[in-house]
């Protein structure tokens, strides 16, 4: 089957997705692959890799789950205004008591291993320096 | 008519493929699966593109951005892809 990468996946910059497979239609080549699937795999990496969280991997997080903006405010306990401030500013990182709070939203949503500590939840890490990249299974 | 009630049960459910050019413009965009499955839900307007023989959706992304989908059925799969309204 014929696959492709997938460069900046989600309008991350640091992210590319290979082995993506892709099959020729008659309107031209489409993913062979949800591209929900794909959304989940990069969300997951996210978060057990404890990658920082700005507002496009907040969004990223919440649109792999199919959440509105006011649904996840709600579940958060945040007015969906401050979801949009989150998302709008999308390449600032989160305050800490905000991304700690969305990391363990997540990691449930995801059914994902929680943590036993604090210290686990914890994230110190700077954005990847090198491009991360996830492959499709064969 | 017909048409397009298929196309939006279809949107809304995510039976669709999406073509090469499209998932790209989601990556710059930042729209997602679950943005295009809610215009399927949340469309004000739909209509048929002529010179491009699509159908197109415009309604609101889970973050409430307004976007245009074209939808188009090959055989039993439907294409989507995605255009600026201006193009």
């Amino acid at each position: 089957m014929k696959t492709t990468t997938i460069k900046n996946f989600a309008g991350l910059e640091y992210l590319v997705i290979k082995n993506v497979p892709i099959r020729h239609t008659a309107a031209g080549d489409v993913l062979a692959v949800k591209r929900g699937f794909l959304e989940e795999l990069a969300a997951k990496y996210i978060l057990e890799n404890k990658l920082p969280l700005r507002g496009k991997e907040v969004k990223l997080l919440r649109s792999a789950r199919h959440l509105s903006m006011v649904e996840f405010g709600k579940q958060l306990g945040v007015t969906h205004n401050a979801v949009m401030n989150w998302e709008h500013e999308g390449s600032r990182r989160l305050l800490p008591v905000n991304e700690l709070a969305v990391r363990l939203f997540f990691l449930s949503e995801f059914n994902l291993d929680f943590p036993k500590s604090f210290e686990d939840v914890k994230c110190y890490a700077d954005l990847p320096k090198k491009k991360v990249i996830l492959k499709v299974a064969a | 008519m017909a048409v397009f009630y298929k196309i939006a049960r279809d949107l809304m459910k995510g039976n669709f493929s999406l073509i090469l050019h499209a998932e790209e413009r989601m990556d710059e965009r930042s729209i997602f699966e679950g943005d295009l499955m809610n215009v399927g839900r949340t469309y004000f307007e739909k209509y048929y593109h002529e010179k491009r023989n699509s159908y197109n959706f415009v309604g609101y992304a889970l973050d409430e951005r307004v976007i245009t989908v074209a939808c188009q059925y090959y055989g039993e799969t439907l294409i989507i892809t995605m255009f600026e309204e201006e193009e």
